[in-house]
């Protein structure tokens, strides 16, 4: 029974959204319509992923038989699942979707925006489910193609060539290491090549380069230092609504946990120490950048490129409690710095900018926008209470074993970050009104979807951080898949 | 024994029923119908009325049972990690415990009146409730993460209710000043949990007293005093970092009598009183102890007498008397600074609630006596001499230049850093920026 549930819906959540993308964008003209359609695919998608998190939501995929094996063709192999590390990830995406889809203005979903919305929705939903090394890579290039089209109209040339370098970046270091896969199994006689448990499985590891060209890819995706200038560019001048859901996801994390630590435990031992001290100088860097900036949305995008520094070097400290810690941040990170990146969205279509000196003393008229924008910073920065607080707790501790130094650095680039948010807290939203706008008077508060997508964002993390056990408890078959790469075996080079 | 069980039980659970306040208040918030003053009030002193039973429990435990470590269980358990949730039920703790909790029901009930009908009344009442929680949480806690989580509670609620009156410039300016120094000095404390993790492998204080006894003096040891220090030194507003205390009087005058006249201020000598057996390990902390107390004793004595303000005045005063309580926590005197603290809380909570009639006391004191306190202070100062009473006026006027100092040598250099990178980074983004053409119809 369990197995006919999964079965039936893993197509279908991928295979909705693109549904609705092409009915919206080739079939219907009535943008109410268009936005009608979407909203009601994205929550059917929502229910579907909630229904797979609560029936199939624990474990890891590797340790498992019963995942969804389809036919190979051409060395593409349809094989999905559904694990402890994707379960939450997916019901995260499709109420982000939604939540993009709902608090954007109407005027800001004509065109393609909607289309757009869905498309990487999809693709996002396919790229977790994909157990294929071909159908991880298409789906996560699927992914950037909505947000570099958008970027070619931004009018903004640095961010549009910054996009182009990363997309292509990404598509060189994939199909690079999917050939280097391909003639791996081929040579070793598996039927499905790029199956990455049958990688897994094989007698043979698989060649470190195609290890370090998913590492690589990984790292551009989380945007760590020095790969980190498209993201930040992306989260200050793209389009908002359409970019959010493209911008804040845990792809690249992910993609470490999936692929290059279970299939290149050799490339991760090697340079666990190096890629600890470049996390370490990310999450400091970030913080350092976002401490001198003058627009809510590039303070975000360095906050972002912290957070992402923060997640890299618990990942790679390699030992239970860190990975456990870095997998929890990354995803309490996408609801965090996601529905900051949305309430400065709201702002910025409400008074027509994000740079802090046109604006202040806006909680006169928006109470409920500051108060989720306190409450989202507090949770950001990992204050008791929330998921941060345990994932940021535990991250530490792992990495406290052997890299206490790196811990140390964290702890302050949390209390920076801390300052940093707080400090745009109070131009945005407290003193005197800038006397250089008087265009702020009817600027309004949170409202209808708004105000409750920002009170569910608060309500899941404060929920998820007080009784942490159960978000855990979906993780641990993962970590303790994991845990074998603390001591991995060598021999291979 | 069970029936002592029980009684620990509802001792630990002192610092939960402000929370459920709290959260109660912040639900009645959700609709768009704003819930009745009276309700609040209401809710807020049945919460601090349940904790102050906890907290009189906690004092007929110390007497029936001695010192008791209690250990509830763990919080959460992940990969080998967990989060232990234990509390350390002694004299010590007891004595604060129940002064907070009387303190704040006295609070909740000043404020019903002085605060009524005032915009924020809600708001100061939640945010009242969560520092309630977290100053019981910080007492009562048996290790240094749970005591952390107290710890940031205060800071925070402190930060918020500096800004309370945030249409101003002047609150909010001195709100993030307060954050930062928090902030900053809140990683003495986390590096003092990582230090004791790996010298002592434990964080829990009645384990870590035991083996840093046996272990005796070592670097570890000396690195885990000087995070303590430096955390306490930022919560208690000493030399050099305590130039945010005057500017936290921007709040109302009941949460600066509350935070800054008794409870939060003194959060940092007990922080030392709570760790005094780890502290005794280390000559440096202790010496550090005693010559931070000393300068800002004397520091924030002569700046009191220049204040031309009553709350600063009365700030500065209770910076220079808890500098005096760190001077005795380096001695070793724990006792007298013990009864220092809670006396000194006392008469400081008093005093803050009265300075909105400052002016009034004073002519009824100069009406009755024929002098004031201020008389007295200026007679103290006419055996110095005229020139070396001006330059330590302007001195003490200037708050001898710590903030200028510390503005020039740490705030700009990171400040500058930051640019530069962020130059660097334009400065990229730049060489793939073309100018667009400009159409024949644009204007010029």
């Amino acid at each position: 029974m369990k197995h006919t549930i999964v079965a039936v819906i893993l197509p279908l959540l991928w295979l909705l959204p693109l549904l609705a993308a092409a009915v919206v964008q080739g079939l219907l003209r009535d943008h109410r319509q268009q936005r009608a359609l979407a909203i009601a695919t994205s929550s059917v998608v929502f229910g579907l992923a909630v229904v797979l998190l609560v029936v199939n939501g624990s474990g890891h995929a590797f340790a498992r038989d019963d995942v969804e094996a389809g036919p190979v063709f051409l060395s593409l192999h349809y094989h999905m699942a559904v694990d402890g590390l994707n379960a939450v990830l997916l019901p995260m995406t499709a109420a982000f979707a939604l939540a993009s889809l709902l608090c954007a203005p109407r005027s800001d979903l004509r065109g393609d925006t909607t289309a757009r919305i869905l498309v990487v929705e999809a693709a996002l939903l396919g790229s977790f489910l994909s157990m294929d090394a071909a159908l991880l890579s298409l789906f996560w290039i699927a992914s950037m193609l909505p947000l570099w089209q958008d970027t070619r109209r931004s009018g903004s040339r640095p961010l549009h060539v910054l996009m182009t370098m990363s997309l292509v970046a990404t598509v060189v270091a994939l199909l690079g290491a999917i050939a280097l896969l391909a003639n791996h199994g081929i040579s070793l006689g598996l039927r499905a090549p790029l199956d990455l448990i049958a990688i897994s499985r094989a007698d043979v590891p698989p060649p470190a380069l195609a290890g370090w060209l998913f590492l690589f890819a990984g790292l551009l995706r989380m945007g760590i230092l020095p790969l980190h200038l498209w993201l930040t560019a992306a989260a200050a001048r793209a389009p908002g609504y359409s970019a959010i859901l493209a911008l804040f996801t845990p792809l690249g994390s992910f993609a470490l946990a999936r692929v290059v630590i279970p299939l290149f435990p050799h490339v991760c031992e090697q340079f666990s120490s190096p890629l600890v001290i470049l996390g370490t100088a990310t999450a400091l860097y970030g913080a350092l950048l976002a401490v001198g900036q003058h627009d809510l949305r590039r303070v975000l995008g360095y906050f972002w490129v912290s957070q992402m520094g923060l997640v890299l070097a618990a990942l790679a400290a390699l030992n239970a409690p860190s990975v456990a810690g870095a997998l929890m941040q990354a995803m309490s990170s996408v609801v965090e710095v996601g529905g900051l990146m949305l309430i400065a969205l709201e702002v910025e279509a409400r008074a027509g900018t994000t740079d802090m000196r046109l604006l202040g003393g806006l909680v006169r008229h928006a109470p409920r926008m500051a108060t989720g924008f306190f409450l989202l910073s507090a949770a950001a920065v990992g204050f008791p209470g929330t998921i941060s607080f345990v994932a940021e707790d535990l991250a530490i501790q792992g990495l406290l074993r052997q890299h206490p130094v790196a811990a140390g650095v964290l702890l302050i680039v949390t209390a920076i970050n801390g300052i940093v948010l707080f400090k745009a807290g109070k131009r945005v939203f407290l003193g005197p009104p800038s006397p250089h706008t008087t265009a702020l008077r009817s600027f309004e508060d949170l409202h209808g979807w708004e105000y409750l997508a920002s009170v569910a964002m608060m309500g899941t993390l404060l929920v998820g951080g007080f009784v942490p056990e159960p978000l855990l408890a979906v993780r641990s078959g993962v970590v303790d898949a994991l845990k074998r790469i603390e001591l991995p075996t060598t021999g291979e080079p | 024994m069970p029936d002592l069980d029980l009684l620990c039980l509802f001792v630990a659970l002192t610092p939960v029923w402000p929370v459920l306040g709290a959260v109660l208040i912040a639900l009645l918030m959700l609709p768009p119908a704003r819930p009745s003053e009276r309700l609040v009030a209401l809710v807020g002193r049945v919460t601090l009325v349940a904790s102050l039973l906890g907290a009189l429990a906690g004092v007929a435990l110390r007497f029936i049972s001695g010192p008791v470590d209690y250990r509830l269980g763990d919080w959460y358990h992940a990969a080998d990690e967990s989060f232990p949730l234990v509390f350390l039920f002694d004299g010590l703790s007891a004595s604060v415990s129940l002064l907070t909790a009387i303190l704040l029901l006295t609070t909740a009930n000043f404020s019903r009146h002085y605060l009524h009908r005032e915009p924020g009344f809600i708001r100061f009442v939640l945010l009242m409730l969560v520092f309630g929680a977290g100053m019981h949480l910080l007492v009562l806690a048996g290790s240094v993460e749970l005591l952390f989580i107290g710890w940031e509670f205060v800071g925070i609620t402190s930060v918020l209710l500096v800004a309370f009156f945030h249409e101003r410039a002047g609150p909010v300016q001195a709100a993030i000043r307060v954050l930062v120094t928090y902030r900053l000095c809140d990683i003495g404390l986390l590096l003092c949990g990582v230090f004791l993790h790996q010298w002592l492998h434990t964080t829990v204080w009645v384990d870590s007293f035991r083996g840093a006894a046996t272990e005796g003096p070592s670097i570890s040891a000396t690195a885990v005093a000087l995070g303590l220090v430096f955390a306490a030194m930022g919560k208690s507003a000493q030399f050099p970092v305590g130039g945010w205390l005057p500017r936290a009087m921007e709040g109302p005058t009941a949460s600066s009598a509350v935070f800054y006249g008794s409870l939060s201020v003194h959060a940092g000598v007990y922080l030392l009183l709570r760790a005094a057996p780890l502290i005794e390990h280390s000559l440096a902390a202790r010496v550090a102890l005693v010559v931070v107390g000393a300068v800002t004793a004397v520091m924030a004595a002569l700046s009191s007498q220049v204040s031309a303000d009553a709350k600063s005045a009365v700030a500065y005063a209770t910076a220079s008397q808890v500098g005096l309580m760190f001077v005795a926590c380096g001695l070793g005197f724990y006792t007298l600074a013990t009864v220092h603290l809670i006396a000194h809380a006392t008469l400081r909570y008093y005093q803050f609630l009265r300075t909105p009639s400052a002016l009034q006391d004073a002519l009824a004191r100069r009406a009755a006596l024929g002098r004031t306190e201020q008389d007295e202070a200026a007679a103290l100062w006419e055996g110095v001499g005229l020139r070396r009473r001006r330059f330590i006026y302007r001195l003490a006027l200037e708050r001898f230049a710590v903030e200028t100092a510390l503005d020039r040598w740490i705030t700009r250099p990171i400040m500058g850093l930051s640019r530069w990178l962020d130059g660097l980074e334009h400065r990229f983004l730049a060489l793939h920026d073309r100018p667009v053409p400009a159409r024949p119809s644009d204007p010029p």
